[in-house]
């Protein structure tokens, strides 16, 4: 058989398994397997199916995966998020839509110590729901901010899928970071200035009340109840940027001070702990299976030199720069749909990564592209997983409320994406100018 | 009683997690404070990590943490979604059996040739034996499922459906 039928076959029966309902871990390995037996015989074969097993789950480096979730399962209810969202609307009620604002940029400095969307989205999203019914708002207005904000968790750093990119394609994690910083910031303030626009076009979805402005003495009182996020955002990227820690220790030290931040407000419990354990050891347990079985599929892709022969194809086509990347996008779109986002991410960037940077696409900037994209793939249906958080906390929100919610944020993202194609240095500026030790 | 292993051997994995932050916390602190790194904490650390993967795995397995594509299955009758089930659970049982018979292959290799770790020569059977232990038990949890969703496929026909998976907790 020759190398590119095998290469059909093997993806086709990839594609069968995932649409029968196999578990996309197993249907990876399934797909691993039968090509390692294939290309290499039985004993060398399953060899390298026990060595991909063992050298990926002790790597040193996606160690940083639990314990970014074991801390934002501590946060989760520790109260840090509410001094938070309670502080950030002291000083932004005055715009209007103001609490949609605050939700947004809390959602952005809790992303400083959150590497996940979704404990983002669920630690500001428990605080903020309520506050801003009770005050009225429209509710396609309190989901979409909440839905869409909480995104930023994997984009402003620290960020999983970033140490999951990093890893799989030796990319610096640090570099990586570096480079979510200003796109992050720069989205914040987009979305931000979405919600007042769309409160001045529309004032009765954000009714507005003096109650939280508070004197200057509240605001600068209020400072005082984000010190424990200030904290962390030293612990865990301070030290880092100074080159004292690895990006996995970085996470460690969070989680570490994160526990005795809980302690100290007394909201660590028997039962948040082992909520986090829990919440820990799913995540970590479906996305490094994932991964695994993700390394075995690649690896047979490597050795068909799949890569190569679609590197050729695509030069061949001599597509201009920005056809080849646009066709690229939206694909990823598209795939999307069908299946969850950071899986695919996972199963692809072995093939996609030397295809893009072989074209001449910084890999770092390629980095943040694939995490914007997991981004609008968390607030799209079916599988937005941010969609599921918030729908949990707002009863009653129809399948339109959550499309109107979202949409608009969606096509703010797609905005960045064209900006940082047109301007890579929004990404690449940061990371040139301020190199971190590893 | 599956149900139960399964728990306990998640619980061990959230321990593995504050172990893990402990160590790595401490051996920062030695190095940057004291001048003392801890060398042993990267590689206990590294087990750990094999620990929370696959000591996590029949858990996360059985409150349907593990992702799967529902679009296609979605759009089936009920009847031949279990019964489709069925046949995807032994699936996934067969191909856990090869793997868990590979990488204990490998431990016993481990043990019988004495691998040690890099740096501080561990013997690296022990952890290398997690990965089979897990997949073993995440195994076990899917016959389970498989018993329960041929029951449910067997049984009355408004039942006949994929069964749902446990509650968390």
């Amino acid at each position: 058989m020759n190398e590119s039928l095998l290469g059909t076959l093997l993806i086709a029966l990839m594609f069968l398994l995932f649409a029968l309902g196999v578990e996309i871990s197993i249907a990876l390995g399934i797909v691993g397997v039968v090509g390692l037996l294939y290309l290499k015989g039985f004993t060398v074969g399953l060899g390298v199916v026990g060595s991909i097993a063992w050298s990926n789950a002790s790597s040193f480096s996606f160690i940083a995966v639990p314990l970014f979730v074991f801390m934002s399962g501590i946060l989760l209810h520790s109260g840090i998020g509410k001094g938070l969202y309670t502080a950030v609307a002291r000083w932004v009620s005055f715009l209007p839509a103001g609490l949609a604002v605050a939700s947004i940029f809390s959602c952005a400095i809790f992303a400083a110590i959150s590497g996940s969307s979704v404990a983002t989205a669920a630690t500001i999203g428990m605080i903020a729901v309520p506050e801003m019914e009770r005050r009225g708002y429209a509710r396609p207005l309190i989901f979409g901010s909440l839905a869409a904000g909480g995104t930023l968790g994997i984009l402003i750093p620290p960020s999983i899928p970033m140490i999951i990119y990093g890893v799989m394609t030796e990319t610096s994690i640090g570099h990586l970071y570096m480079a979510g910083m200003v796109p992050g910031v720069l989205l914040a303030v987009m979305f931000a200035v979405f919600v007042i626009v769309y409160a001045i076009l529309w004032p009765a979805t954000a009714p507005r009340a003096a109650e939280d402005q508070g004197s200057l003495a509240d605001k600068l009182r209020s400072l005082y109840e984000v010190a424990p996020v200030a904290i962390l955002i030293v612990v865990v990227l301070g030290s880092m940027y100074v080159g004292i820690v690895t990006p996995t220790e970085a996470a460690a030290l969070g989680s570490f001070v994160s526990l005795l931040l809980a302690a100290a407000l007394r909201t660590l419990t028997w039962r948040a702990l082992r909520d986090a354990f829990h919440a820990t050891v799913r995540t970590t347990s479906m996305v490094m299976l994932i991964i695994i079985f993700a390394s075995m599929f690649s690896h047979v892709i490597a050795l068909i030199g799949a890569p190569k022969a679609l590197f050729s194809l695509v030069v061949g086509l001599g597509l201009p720069r920005w056809a080849f990347f646009a066709a690229v996008f939206a694909f990823l779109l598209v795939i999307a749909y069908a299946l969850e986002e950071l899986s695919v991410m996972i199963i692809l960037l072995p093939i996609l990564f030397p295809l893009v940077t072989g074209l001449g696409f910084d890999p770092v900037w390629f980095g943040i592209i694939m995490v914007v994209w997991l981004e609008i793939g968390l607030i799209t249906p079916p599988v937005g997983l941010n969609l599921f958080v918030i729908q949990n906390m707002m009863r009653g929100m129809t399948a339109a409320d959550v499309t109107r919610g979202t949409t608009p944020y969606v096509i703010l993202m797609i905005l960045l994406v064209v900006l940082l194609f047109l301007v890579p240095d929004l990404a690449l500026w940061l990371p040139r100018h301020m190199v971190p030790a590893r | 009683m599956i149900g139960r292993l399964a728990g306990v051997a998640a619980l061990l994995a959230g321990f593995a997690t504050l172990a893990v932050v402990l160590l790595i916390s401490y051996d920062v602190t030695m190095r940057y404070f004291f001048d003392r790194p801890q060398i042993f904490v990267d590689e206990v650390a590294s087990f750990l990590e094999v620990l929370i993967v696959f000591g996590g795995a029949a858990y996360t397995f059985r409150i349907g943490g593990h992702v799967r594509v529902d679009l296609v299955t979605g759009l089936l009758r009920p009847a031949a979604r279990a019964w489709l089930r069925v046949v995807t659970l032994g699936l996934g049982v067969a191909f856990l059996a090869v793997v868990i018979w590979v990488t204990s292959q490998s431990a016993l290799a481990a043990w019988r040739y004495g691998r040690v770790s890099a740096v501080m020569l561990y013997p690296l059977w022990w952890p290398m034996l997690l990965i089979p232990a897990g997949l073993a038990l995440m195994a076990l949890a899917m016959l389970a499922r498989l018993a329960r969703q041929a029951r449910a496929a067997a049984g009355p026909p408004d039942r006949r459906d994929e069964v749902a998976p446990e509650a968390e907790g």
